[in-house]
């Protein structure tokens, strides 16, 4: 009798066939600073199941440390737990191996709810020979700030083509690098957005997510989007793109002290950088050799705007460029495709910085079109004497010269010279700036930077004195205060420090405002 | 026959050792004595500590905060990663502070304080215009985005680095 029993028992678990379903297309996974630490909660839902969404919340709505499953059964039991019907839909996160090794940790769908204590899920938890005593929680939103198992990198690794990531608006620490290597669909794209109070409330400015990642780059996969977030980095690349790829309200920083760092590289075909806003203090806003389109973005602050490498069919457009030291657009390769570069306004500065446009040796097809170039040494440079390039419709203002020359860039019939006269654009410039020996601020006595219009978050360019940085860096500044006179220091540490040298001889400007709407008679 | 009785064996007595999650207490954190590094391996949530919220969810990448007193606070969750190894951020005289899923990565931690489940990454640029971990000789060991340098086919040998630094860095091109 008691052979029978066992018999039943067992037929029980292996009358349940092997299951390699995936997570939901439906899915949709909620990620919150305030959450338990460490990833280790179910973080996901999946409504099309008609249970209750427990992820909008810091905890989990169950969890156990014993849990088991049976040879490849996609059945899960916890004698512990006490499942309801509402927990189906919702994603069951195994973050342990259990006893024996043999439960596989991951991120699971509760499909159905069996009874109290058992569950079924989208996949067998156990490679084969059996789940024991595995530690699991469900329910709960995510937190990030991890690495290792359950890392930041395995979160976004959860995703299937369809799903999309909710980020609550507050501070997040990347634990790991993030290199994504699933791959959303060509109509059915990963999304990630960040909201501040409510899902898909479209934050802007410090009311979007802050993602910290330190040293770590954050590389998407194919067909991800990711929208109304903020990020930092100090890697060699902030944010990497692929196939298909939508950056949309994004603001990409990358903070190094290094040289020739990027906050964004363009990798693989069709990527589309929107509404972003784009800086790397010490070197370019956009690299790479992938393609894509580049439309509305504010670039500022950086060595170089955008730096188009070898072979690059791209589009952009309706973009602000301003304030870069070298150039706001280069065509660093020899490029030979149709590229469109339309609408734009490229700004140096009022005492006129750098180049607007500077194409490389080989360079052709280039389409400048309606763009305003204003306050450059030269506007736009191509190294070659060529007419494969076509200009028109631009407005070349205030610029030493507007080309290298006739011969190597030919404005267009129908290329002006107006006053853009944007709504609200000016520059503060010094020649009296003394460094401190804490290597944080610049102090100028004849000035009262609030009353010039100089705020926050404005940055300085240090161009000359006695231990200036050479190459020319921008320096964030952090804020104004008064060390002699009222309002006469700028705090800055980001990218890092300006020097130590107190000679005050240090030459600087400073572009406020940033309105560049034109008002003038364009 | 024998083997899936054992199996349920084990699985009866499993079920019946476990404790749980939310019925477990909150850290005991270490506040004295020299330099420690904890491993946080429960369930808690930002909420179960009293952290500072002037330092704690901050990004404080590339700063120095030498002239700040953090004396006896909880850290959570802040970023003090710097680019260059043993970056002495924090003053010397430093302690008590617990610094709780931060970024210490190249930061000097002074004895008499605790770091819990935080990255202390110790990396350097190399001549590929790279970071890469560093072994404790101060050699290069690996680069830090490791899978990209696989992914473009990129040697994460470092023997293979570059005799001379290159003018952009590998990755970028």
């Amino acid at each position: 009798m008691k052979k029978l029993l066992l018999i039943t028992i067992f037929a029980f678990f292996f009358i349940a066939k092997p299951a390699f379903a995936a997570l939901p297309a439906t899915g949709v996974i909620e990620i919150r600073s305030s959450a338990t630490a460490g990833n280790l909660n179910g973080g996901g839902f999946n409504s099309a199941r008609g249970g209750t969404d427990y992820t909008l919340q810091n905890a989990a709505q169950e969890g156990r440390a014993d849990g088991a499953s049976v040879t490849t059964s996609t059945t899960f039991t916890s004698a512990l737990a006490t499942f309801t019907d509402a927990m189906k839909g919702n994603y069951l996160h195994i973050t342990t191996t259990g006893t024996g090794a043999q439960c596989i940790i991951g991120w699971y769908e509760v499909v159905s709810v069996t009874d109290a204590d058992n569950v079924v899920l989208d996949r067998a938890p156990s490679a084969g020979t059996g789940c024991v005593a595995a530690t699991w929680a469900l329910g709960g939103a995510l937190s990030l700030g991890a690495s290792g198992t359950s890392g930041d990198d395995d979160v976004f690794e959860m995703g299937v083509a369809g799903n999309q990531f909710w980020i609550k608006s507050a501070t997040y620490t990347m634990g790991e690098v993030i290199s994504i290597s699933t791959a959303g669909g060509a109509s059915k794209p990963i999304r990630i957005d960040g909201y501040n109070s409510t899902r898909d409330d479209k934050p802007a400015g410090t009311n979007r997510p802050l993602i910290i990642n330190g040293a770590n780059a954050f590389t998407l996969a194919i067909a991800w989007f990711l929208s109304h977030v903020r990020t930092t980095a100090t890697a060699t690349i902030v944010v990497t793109t692929a196939n298909g790829t939508v950056l949309n309200n994004v603001k990409v920083e990358n903070i190094s002290t290094s040289e020739g760092r990027s906050a964004l590289n363009i990798s693989g075909t069709d990527g589309s950088i929107i509404n972003c806003e784009i800086i790397s203090y010490r070197g370019i806003g956009i690299s790479g050799g992938g393609t894509g389109m580049f439309f509305g973005n504010y670039f500022h602050n950086s060595i170089s705007g955008v730096r188009f490498a070898t072979g690059v069919l791209s589009s952009f457009s309706n973009n602000i460029v301003e304030g870069m030291s070298s150039s706001s657009i280069t065509f660093s390769g020899v490029n030979v495709s149709l590229t469109n570069v339309t609408g734009n306004t490229l700004y140096g500065s009022e005492n006129k910085l750098g180049f607007g446009v500077w194409m490389f040796s080989g360079t052709t097809d280039i389409r400048f079109l309606n763009n305003i170039v204003y306050g450059f040494v030269t506007g736009v440079h191509h190294q070659d004497t060529q007419s494969i390039g076509y200009d028109n419709y631009n407005d070349y203002y205030n610029n030493t010269n507007d080309v290298t020359s006739a011969g190597q860039w030919q404005k267009g019939a129908n290329s002006i010279a107006v006053n853009p006269s944007f709504t609200n654009v000016s520059q503060v410039t010094g020649t009296a700036g003394a460094f401190v020996a804490g290597n944080n601020k610049l102090v100028d006595t004849t000035k009262d930077f609030t009353a010039a219009g100089v705020v926050a978050g404005d940055a300085v360019l240090i161009t000359a004195g006695t231990g200036a940085p050479n190459p020319l860096y921008y320096f964030l500044i952090d804020s104004i205060t008064t060390t002699t006179n009222a309002n006469d220091t700028l705090n800055i540490t980001i990218p890092a420090g300006p020097g130590t040298d107190t000679t005050a001889d240090k030459v600087y400007q400073i572009t406020t405002g940033h309105n560049f709407l034109p008002t003038g008679g364009i | 026959m024998k083997n899936q009785i054992y199996i349920l064996i084990g699985f009866i007595l499993a079920t019946g050792l476990v404790v749980a999650l939310n019925t477990r207490d909150k850290p005991e954190l270490l506040t004295t004595g020299a330099a420690t590094v904890e491993t946080l391996t429960n369930a808690y949530k930002p909420s179960d500590f009293d952290y500072n919220t002037d330092y704690s969810f901050k990004d404080f990448t590339g700063r120095t905060l030498k002239d700040k007193n953090l004396n006896g606070m909880i850290i959570y969750g802040s970023s003090f990663s710097q680019e260059t190894p043993d970056s002495h951020i924090f003053p010397d005289s430093m302690t008590g502070v617990t610094f709780i899923r931060s970024n210490l990565d190249n930061v000097y931690i002074p004895t008499g304080n605790t770091v819990i489940d935080s990255s202390q990454r110790i990396f350097k640029i190399q001549n590929d215009g790279e970071d890469w971990i560093l072994n404790v000789d101060g050699t290069p060991k690996e680069p830090i985005n490791k899978e990209d340098y696989i992914e473009k086919g990129l040697s994460v040998d470092p023997k293979d680095l570059p005799k001379t630094p290159l003018t952009e860095p590998i990755t970028t091109k």
